[in-house]
């Protein structure tokens, strides 16, 4: 095996990197001087993929929405009775877990034996033990969870903005699935769910810290074999409109001020790489600029009072989907909608300052040199940078390539003001 | 950490830690937590924050932190104990990283905003105060959109009543008709003249670095006779366990169980109620994790914390309505393991083992090596990480049975949602 290194000289950083023999990414970030070691060790596997063949058949099956969660919290039970986090308690490590909408990952940070936590890690997660008993123990837990998220407004105001923007993709399915939906998950389509997607070459590791690669390797030889490569991965993804649902979603909970979310959907899908990370720049570059502190529109909006300190950006764009959403508290969301659409057209017609242009990218580039400082917060970032196909030691270089005309189209194709949605959760008694 | 004293009540503090790409300076004026003045502490730096002298609006700001490489600027109210802090905080970037120091820049912002307010009529800006106050009463109304949050507040002030850590530190709704720009000005020129203040610098800080920091922001705080308020032991004082229930509507119920810790802070004692919370409830691998959730399945999380300054100890859990019983008994089962001594060598050693890799690792975080070192200023223990790794390390069995045995129920504090039956 072949270890490469990548040094970025600007930043004072270093990256070793290995495709193992089963198919599994290595990668080592070292910071050398801090106490802390963190791995994470993720599948390309999330909420979105409920519908795929198993390797080896020929028909497409379609399984129960909140799978991949479920079977991300099955994973720590051992065939013992105990759990994984017992054997991180041992060790002293934290450990932990989440799935996303494309992504499964379990990771640990500790200060001591590396090593010896890295390898259960690596064993808990290539070692399924699935039965119908513990696999209907985890209901009563996971429905818990799941009652916590009904009773969050934020996550409500969330979901509906994914379910108002999306027509068939499956990132408008709730992440843990429903109190319902679980109840149909049993040992053998976990097994299937878990032989398709938690295969190496699917699967990446992250380690930051003062970690030797070669000490590593040897872990992985010893809980992933090579063998393990079980060939190519079918997943089914429906086709989505580039139209939205409706424009305006409304749900009534009791919160103290009406919650608003601006969503815009991305209608140019089927991007990795440098190409993908080009667009997500872009897209920053325009929150930044129009949306964020420095600009005229935030200062406008909160000394009108239309919006408080709990507004906010966010641009999720990733391969399998993508979205803008803008939101906080507001006592009158729809004005905000209004205002907000009528300055984009304004900027598509107008264009954006240039010096707002050239001021977000230097925050971007600013942002980049931050992360570095949380071991924890690079290993997220660039297991997500990883499995779309990017270099994360390369982010200012691809931030400073992107051009002013790049953000003008993009704001033109993806900030389309009549394709856009307003999701509001706000008081039953409330009138907005 | 290294401490000068510049003069009388104001201090400064040296973290150094150059494997960090950025620097940390903050200034920390300290105050006693009152209910009389809880809210006007907690609106001060939203009012700050709008603008100053210098950068009239949050534009202003915003665009003089991004020319700064993205610096941050935060301010805002911590509680320590008795005692609250007022913060300003800057994260910038090391001068290495950019080609520029950034520390004589920083430091001139905060000494902006921290002594060059907008005023007018003797007061802060009236337009600033106002919307502010606004925003502070939807910021202490929010306060129920977390129900978790809200449960355990709700628990946290039937224990203390409206004192100590029975206050919401976001403040009350009912003060703000009352606060004026005046009376607020008046209040914030009374703490810059009294606040006991303490200035970090973390990061990559030379002598230069000091120099530079105590001529531009140190030399402006006039000496003072302040002090700061030793967390006294919390002791318990009811003859029968507190129950409340409140109804909401809600899908999932909230469990909070309140206790009082009768320890003293700064004693070692603390070392085993931190241990003991460990394995009763504070970790992945606990009693309460591995009973009420694992073993019952009757919550996705229900856990127990305990903070220094605080004196008690939270027990805090999700539930379905109807396993009120449920949760409660398994949460009282395994309080009684605690004190009849049914822990494992191996739960203490796990407990340890977590406990020396959460207090290492936060050497890994200017933040947290900050706070650490300021509630070490203000409880006046100025103990290092390894001293205090020791002090764990020495605890025994027998000091965590006998702390748990110290630890008595307070109050139950159910927020009861609707039964399944009715969902």
């Amino acid at each position: 095996m072949n270890i490469i290194k990548t040094v970025n000289s600007e930043l004072c950083e270093e990256m070793q990197y290995v495709v193992h023999k089963s198919g599994l990414k290595v990668y080592v970030f070292p910071k050398k001087g801090f106490s802390k070691y963190y791995a994470i060790y993720g599948t390309e596997y999330g909420s979105l993929n409920n519908a795929f063949t198993v390797p080896g058949e020929k028909e497409m099956i379609t399984v129960p929405d909140g799978i991949a969660h479920y079977l991300e919290h099955k994973l720590f039970e051992e065939e013992d009775g105990s759990n994984a986090f017992d054997r991180f308690a041992e060790t002293g490590a934290s450990s932990n877990a989440f799935t996303s909408f494309d992504m499964t990952a379990y990771l640990f940070a500790c200060t001591d034996k590396f090593y010896e936590n890295l390898e259960i890690l690596l064993d808990f997660v290539n070692k399924p033990y699935f039965t119908e008993e513990n696999v209907a123990k985890e209901q009563g837990i996971i429905g818990q969870e799941i009652k916590m998220y009904d009773d969050e407004p934020e996550w409500r105001v969330f979901f509906n903005t994914l379910c108002a923007m999306f027509h068939e993709n499956p990132v408008k399915i709730d992440i843990a699935g429903t109190v319902e939906s679980i109840l149909h998950i049993t040992p053998e389509v976990l097994y299937k769910c878990y032989n398709t997607f938690y295969n190496p070459s699917n699967m990446a590791l992250v380690m930051v810290g003062d970690i030797n690669i070669n000490e590593a390797l040897k872990c992985v030889d010893k809980y992933v074999s090579a063998d393990r490569s079980l060939g190519e991965i079918k997943r089914y993804t429906p086709t989505e409109p580039s139209s939205r649902v409706q424009e305006y979603i409304e749900e009534n909970l009791t919160v103290s001020q009406p919650m608003f979310r601006i969503g815009f959907k991305d209608n140019q899908p089927d991007m990795s790489g440098d190409e993908l990370l080009k667009k997500e720049i872009a897209t920053e570059i325009i929150l930044e600029s129009l949306f964020g502190k420095s600009s005229d529109l935030y200062l406008e909006l909160y000394e009108s009072g239309l919006i408080n300190a709990t507004f906010g950006t966010e641009a999720d764009i990733q391969k399998q989907y993508g979205y803008t959403l803008l939101g906080g508290e507001s006592s009158n969301p729809k004005k905000v909608y209004e205002i907000i659409k009528d300055k984009i057209d304004y900027y598509i017609k107008n264009g954006i300052p240039e010096s707002s242009f050239e001021r977000a990218k230097k925050v971007l580039v600013s942002q980049d040199i931050k992360l570095f400082n949380n071991l924890e917060a690079m290993g997220n970032a660039f297991i997500r940078s990883i499995i779309n196909g990017q270099n994360p030691l390369e982010y200012r270089e691809v931030v400073r390539s992107v051009t002013y005309s790049d953000v003008m189209n993009r704001l033109k194709t993806h900030f389309d003001t009549s394709n856009c949605v307003l999701s509001v959760v706000k008081s039953p008694n409330t009138e907005i | 950490m290294k401490n000068i004293n510049l003069k009388k009540g104001v201090d400064i503090h040296i973290i150094e830690a150059p494997k960090f790409k950025t620097n940390l300076l903050s200034v920390y004026l300290y105050i006693p937590l009152k209910r009389e003045t809880i809210t006007k502490a907690a609106l001060l730096p939203s009012v700050l924050k709008r603008g100053c002298t210098a950068y009239p609006t949050l534009k202003d700001i915003s665009c003089h932190l991004d020319d700064m490489y993205s610096a941050s600027a935060s301010a805002g109210v911590r509680t320590k104990g008795d005692g609250e802090v007022l913060f300003f905080t800057s994260e910038y970037i090391s001068d290495k990283y950019v080609g520029e120091n950034l520390t004589i820049p920083v430091a001139e912002f905060l000494k902006e905003i921290i002594f060059s307010p907008l005023t007018e009529n003797g007061g802060f800006n009236k337009s600033y105060t106002e919307s502010e106050k606004i925003n502070l009463r939807d910021a202490i109304q929010s306060l129920y959109n977390d129900k978790k949050e809200y449960a355990e507040f709700k628990c946290r002030e039937a224990m203390f009543g409206k004192n100590g850590c029975g206050m919401f530190e976001v403040g009350y709704e009912e003060d703000l008709d009352d606060i004026t720009p005046q009376n607020l000005y008046e209040f914030y020129t009374d703490v810059l003249n009294t606040a006991k203040v303490d200035i970090f610098v973390s990061g990559t800080a030379n002598e230069q670095t000091i120099n530079d920091i105590t001529r531009i922001l140190g030399s402006l705080f006039k000496p003072r006779d302040a002090e700061y308020i030793l967390p006294g032991i919390k002791e318990y004082k009811r003859d029968a366990i507190q129950k409340i229930t409140e109804d909401a509507d809600v899908v999932q119920s909230k469990l909070c169980m309140g206790l009082i810790c009768n320890v003293e802070p700064t004693s070692d004692e603390y070392y085993s109620l931190i241990l003991a919370n460990s394995i009763f409830g504070g970790t992945p691998f606990s009693k309460l994790f591995n009973n009420v959730r694992e073993k019952l399945s009757l919550a996705y999380y229900a856990f127990s914390r305990t903070a220094r300054f605080d004196g008690y100890m939270m027990i805090s859990s999700g539930i379905q309505t109807e396993n009120y019983q449920k949760a409660y008994d398994e949460i009282m089962v395994q309080f009684d393991k605690m004190i009849n001594g049914e822990i494992e060598d191996s739960e203490i050693n796990a407990a340890k083992n977590y406990m020396h890799n959460a207090y290492t690792a936060m050497e890994d975080s200017l933040k947290r090596m900050e706070d650490y070192w300021l509630s070490q200023t203000i409880m006046g223990t100025n103990q290092n990480i390894s001293d205090l790794l020791n002090g764990i390390s020495a605890v025994t069995k027998d000091d965590i049975i006998s702390v748990m045995k110290k630890v008595k129920f307070d109050t139950i504090y159910f927020l009861k949602g609707k039964e399944a039956a009715n969902l």
